[in-house]
């Protein structure tokens, strides 16, 4: 994070007179965007001037869109899973606290490839099997094949793999971020009446929210090029397509760079939306 | 009683010497200048003690599989490499490798060969030099053993099926599936992830080698059957660099003298009969 070495902007609005009061900072000018945009410029003329490139981005499409998709979906789930377990694990009820830390340690001790392997081929047959076993006992076969519809999916298990995963790291950054909002301002609203849940989310989460956006957003960014794992377990997403791709034609060196420029436009694209957030988080305080 | 003991001592005698002469015997043949073995071995090339570095994905019985215990690499093609660098005489070193990306490996010097139960396509000659091939096989459809929908490639135009990712296992499939002839294709790591999400149910069935299909069955007693006649006739070689004629004209004679002097017979018994499921 570059930007966090800068010092303080000015007060009121800091994006304003920036190089035009000062004098041109060259140590400020984003040399590593030019160098980006420069080998972008020549990538995209060599894609459109090339057949061979031209014939990889159009199988690989496909790919993006999954992988653009899986993202998504994980990291919204990611999202709802660690807030819940960070609330749990702050709770200071010791079973609901223990619960959330156990969680949060064992996702964490076990690598993501692993934990999408296990549930693609262990964990889920597994439940869709008790599902199923348990619905005949029950009756209520509509509502377990809905169930086991929905986990015999790839792509559901992988963004549920994932979103398990990255829920842990997301636990721990609102943890953070809500830790370091002064215990103070829980007790004044208390003392005004509030009760603590209304404490936290009146004047907690909206503060705290604020701090773990660009942490939350770093994450996201990991997350899309996590999502390569899911290849792994036969979601056809940009990795696979890659390999598929090379497997068919041997043009290992074409598909890969192919593969890794779209990996890095998407990754680009969204650390330019985190600098966007740092300067907004930074900007109200 | 005198005269038993000389007996014993001549065959004790009699015992070692037979003993020590098939061991020389074997020494020579395994150091093997190429004059020094049997007529038919005369024309192998010698490779003078050369180690042939081995890219093969070992996870496909009974191909090649990493064994529980040794973790030593078995299978069919370990024991013809063996067999091929004892008449070589090259020393085979096999390497676990993903099959993904086997063939770059291959160009990029990683290895001297790939012995993987590799099917000799056009599309790959582009790219990679094949031996003569060393085995004939068919494509066949792998099922859950209680399948009843199923009962040959003809059957699958609404199921799900799998195959490894870059197999000509894969490209069949997708073929199949541009005729409308299969319904969706799940591409899997290795076929031992694709069997593991048939068995599972996750697909309807796996398309795949007909040996390979035997060598799951094994693995998986009682879970699995192939249904229906092959659908391919193909052959497998062993892939070697691009214009690398020196480790091809080897291969090749050793190949050749392997099938005359029952050596291939032999070699299939062990691996596709005897432990072949139940046939």
């Amino acid at each position: 994070m570059p930007l966090s070495n800068e010092p303080p902007a000015p007060a009121g609005s800091p994006q304003a007179g920036r190089g035009r009061l000062v004098p041109v900072a060259w140590e400020r000018v984003p040399w590593w965007g030019l160098v980006l945009a420069i080998a972008g410029l020549f990538a995209a003329l060599g894609i459109a001037g090339s057949t061979r490139y031209r014939d990889t981005l159009a199988f690989l499409w496909d790919g993006v869109v999954l992988t653009l998709q899986l993202t998504m979906a994980a990291y919204a789930l990611a999202l709802v899973i660690g807030l819940i377990a960070a609330l749990l694990r702050l709770s200071g009820r010791p079973v609901l606290v223990t619960i959330s830390i156990l969680y949060i340690e064992v996702i964490r001790g076990v690598p993501l490839l692993v934990l999408l392997i296990y549930i693609a081929f262990v964990a889920a047959p597994l439940a869709s099997g008790a599902l199923v076993g348990a619905a005949r006992a029950l009756g209520l076969s509509g509502v377990a094949e809905a169930i086991t519809g929905i986990i015999r999916s790839d792509f559901n298990r992988a963004a549920l793999g994932l979103a398990i995963g990255y829920g842990a790291y997301l636990a721990e950054i609102y943890r953070a971020g809500i830790e370091a909002i002064p215990r103070g301002q829980v007790e004044a609203a208390r003392s005004l009446g509030m009760s603590s849940g209304q404490a936290m989310r009146h004047i907690i989460l909206p503060q705290a929210i604020r701090i773990v956006l660009p942490p939350l957003g770093n994450d996201f960014i990991s997350l899309l090029k996590d999502s390569a794992l899911a290849s792994a377990i036969a979601v056809p997403e940009l990795t696979q397509a890659g390999r598929l791709l090379s497997s068919r034609t041997f043009r290992a060196f074409e598909t890969y760079n192919m593969v890794a420029l779209l990996y890095l436009m998407m990754t680009l694209l969204g650390s330019l939306g985190v600098r966007a957030l740092e300067r907004w988080s930074r900007a109200g305080r | 009683m005198k005269g038993r003991t000389w007996l014993y001592l001549v065959v004790l005698i009699a015992v070692v010497v037979v003993a020590l002469f098939l061991r020389t015997q074997r020494m020579r043949e395994a150091s093997a200048p190429a004059p020094a073995g049997p007529a038919v071995q005369s024309a192998v090339t010698d490779l003078k003690g050369r180690e042939i570095k081995i890219g093969s994905d070992t996870t496909y019985p009974p191909f090649e599989t990493v064994d529980e215990k040794t973790k030593a690499i078995v299978g069919f093609d370990p024991d013809l490499m063996d067999e091929i660098c004892r008449r070589a005489n090259c020393k085979a070193k096999f390497t676990t490798t993903a099959w993904d990306g086997i063939f770059v490996a291959l160009a990029q010097g990683q290895f001297d060969a790939v012995v993987s139960g590799v099917t000799i396509t056009e599309e790959r000659r582009k790219a990679v030099e094949f031996s003569e091939p060393y085995l004939r096989y068919g494509q066949v459809v792998l099922v859950r053993s209680e399948e009843s929908a199923i009962t040959g490639v003809d059957s699958l135009s609404t199921k799900k099926v799998a195959v490894q990712t870059g197999t000509t296992n894969d490209e069949k499939a997708t073929a199949l599936q541009k005729e409308k002839k299969v319904g969706d294709i799940k591409r899997y790591e290795t076929f031992a992830l694709a069997v593991k999400a048939l068995i599972n149910k996750d697909v309807d069935a796996v398309i795949i080698d007909s040996y390979a299909a035997d060598g799951f069955i094994g693995v998986e007693p009682g879970k699995l059957k192939k249904v229906g006649e092959s659908f391919t006739s193909e052959a497998l070689g062993i892939a070697l660099k691009q214009g690398d004629t020196t480790l091809k004209q080897a291969f090749d004679t050793a190949l050749a003298a392997m099938k005359t002097d029952g050596t291939m017979d032999r070699l299939y018994k062990k691996w596709f009969v005897e432990r072949g499921p139940g046939k």
